[in-house]
């Protein structure tokens, strides 16, 4: 189970890094950035809002996945925004008559095709990172079945015996 | 039970029920089934989202244009078709048999013998160096004298004469567009000394030198970039045309540049569908598109007093999804006319997975028209 652990912190920690790299490069970029999604047939009456509000939200989830509290709510945003990216992706692939370039940093050599490919991973990361989480009423649940757990000791702390029983400490 | 059994035992439920510290909840029910329903909606809002975009974006051919077309053969039929490799990047046009493309290696050349469908590349410039130095996006021209590779960042004009003899020329200033109208004749579309524009020039290879230069493809002080187009001649006429990408504009040229007349595409799009902006400051400030590229007229071809173009623009008796289907060659007539080029009728070449043209060339009566992966051959009535 501690792999478990392991495998979500990591997974985290890599989404936390892909957005703060992202959102920084835009606001290095600011400027490419705003003109590249002036050209896009969906987004060009929109451009200036989303130019801002993508590395600011971009950098929110990212701030928000550091804090354990904030977490499964920033995982969801992440989730919400990653779908979106990847629906627009492909839509964009399918039906808009112009294909601009809308990828900052290390991504800026990137295919359409294969950025829709990265989109569907990170995406499938982040589903992963949710389900890997803890549930909304973990917490809650444990403490109502085992009211005074906690109050005497300590969860978890014991030792395994050579017969394989274990004794606890408290 | 003794105490400490009844805390190992809670101990296990604990861990087997995923309320522990370990993160244990991943399988149980209760905590995954709300996880996938609430990621679900989301990805519903997502692509909820994404459509209302679509759906609320302006895309010039989900509406009328204002302008219909007449079909001269219905759905055109290809009498040859050969597949070439997917790194031919354009038709470069024909000499002798053979129909010569442009690849992705600088200074190569593929030729597909159009009798026997064999494909041989062949490297054009031998010379180490010079071959280097050329740039990968290099344009090659093949007419009846023979093969011309352009490097209009280089500045560089390589006449190859058939028997691989190379002759280089260099023009004064970068050049964008190149073609050759005589044995040593050619015209470009270059950039002018100190100017945020582009020209067009004739250049005589004879002298390397520019020779009357023309106002025809106008002055946007963008760089030429929203009056972009395409520069074709027609070596048996002399009959030149500048046909711009953006809007319908065809400028008829003749050989000193100098133009004949001004005329229009059949399609509607008379004013600039493309702006410039500059990103950036000073000497670092990039002139770019401010909005999204619809190209009125992606491809043009010409030959026998005919000018061939195939269009992006939809007309009005036509629904989305057959234009969608088909790529569309208008035809038109660049006798000189004093409204310019009068349009003729056109042609639904049908495609597969709505691969569009790359561009194509006018031989004899023939459409030699490449799309990616595929060269087919049209017949058509002169």
């Amino acid at each position: 189970m501690k792999a478990v652990a392991n495998i979500h912190y990591a997974i985290t920690r890599f989404l936390l890094l892909v957005f703060l790299y992202s959102a920084v490069a835009k606001f290095v970029e600011f400027a490419e950035f705003r003109s590249e999604l002036g050209k896009s047939p969906f987004l060009h009456p929109i451009a200036g809002f989303m130019a801002w509000a993508v590395p600011v939200l971009e950098l929110v989830v990212a701030i928000l996945l550091i804090v354990p509290r904030a977490q499964r709510i920033a995982l969801y945003g992440y989730f919400y925004m990653m779908a979106a990216f990847t629906a627009y992706v492909y839509l964009m692939m399918k039906k808009a008559y112009y294909l601009p370039c809308v990828c900052m940093g290390i991504f800026d050599d990137l295919a359409w095709e294969t950025h829709l490919v990265v989109n569907a991973v990170i995406t499938v990361l982040v589903f992963m990172a949710i389900l890997l989480g803890q549930g909304r009423n973990a917490k809650r649940r444990h403490a109502l079945r085992y009211p005074l757990e906690g109050l005497n000791r300590p969860a978890n702390q014991g030792q395994i015996n050579k017969d394989g029983s274990i004794t606890f400490l408290y | 039970m003794s105490n400490s059994e009844h805390i190992a035992n809670k101990q296990h439920d604990t861990i087997r029920n995923g309320q522990g510290k370990t993160g244990a909840s991943l399988f149980g029910r209760r905590v995954v089934k709300p996880k996938l329903v609430v990621c679900g909606v989301l990805a519903l809002l997502a692509v909820m989202t994404v459509v209302a975009l679509w759906l609320a974006s302006d895309e010039p051919n989900s509406r009328d244009n204002g302008f219909t077309r007449h079909y001269l053969d219905g759905d055109l039929q290809p009498f040859l078709e050969y597949p070439v490799p997917e790194d031919v990047r354009y038709l470069a046009g024909r000499l002798g048999d053979s129909l010569y493309f442009s690849t992705q290696r600088a200074g190569e050349a593929l030729a597909l013998d159009v009798r026997s469908g064999q494909a041989a590349r062949r490297q054009l410039v031998g010379d180490s160096a010079l071959r280097d130095g050329l740039d990968k996006f290099a344009m090659l021209e093949a007419d009846r004298f023979g093969l011309m590779l352009y490097d209009g960042k280089q500045r560089l004009i390589v006449r190859v004469e058939a028997d691989g003899t190379l002759h280089t020329h260099r023009a004064d200033q970068p050049f964008t567009r190149a073609t050759r109208f005589s044995r040593n004749g050619v015209a470009l579309r270059k950039f002018k000394y100190r100017e945020r524009d582009q020209y067009l020039y004739r250049f005589d290879l004879s002298a390397d030198t520019a020779l009357d230069e023309s106002l025809a493809s106008g002055s946007t002080h963008d760089g030429g970039l929203v009056s972009d187009g395409m520069l074709e001649f027609d070596g048996e006429t002399g009959q030149g045309i500048y046909l711009t990408r953006y809007a319908n504009r065809i400028v008829l040229l003749d050989t000193n540049m100098r133009v004949k007349a001004i005329g229009q595409t059949v399609d509607t799009f008379f004013q600039y569908t493309l702006h410039s902006q500059a990103v950036g400051r000073g000497k670092r400030a990039k002139i770019t598109n401010a909005g999204p590229a619809f190209f009125v007229n992606h491809a043009a071809a010409i030959g026998s007093g005919r000018l061939f173009v195939n269009s992006f623009a939809k007309a009005d008796n036509e629904t989305a999804d057959q234009f969608r289907a088909s790529n569309v060659i208008d035809r038109y007539r660049t006798d000189d006319l004093p409204g310019g080029p009068a349009y003729e009728g056109s042609y639904r070449l049908a495609t597969e997975r709505q691969r569009r043209i790359r561009n194509f060339r006018y031989y004899g009566n023939t459409l030699a028209v490449l799309t990616p992966g595929t060269i087919r051959l049209y017949l058509i009535e002169p």
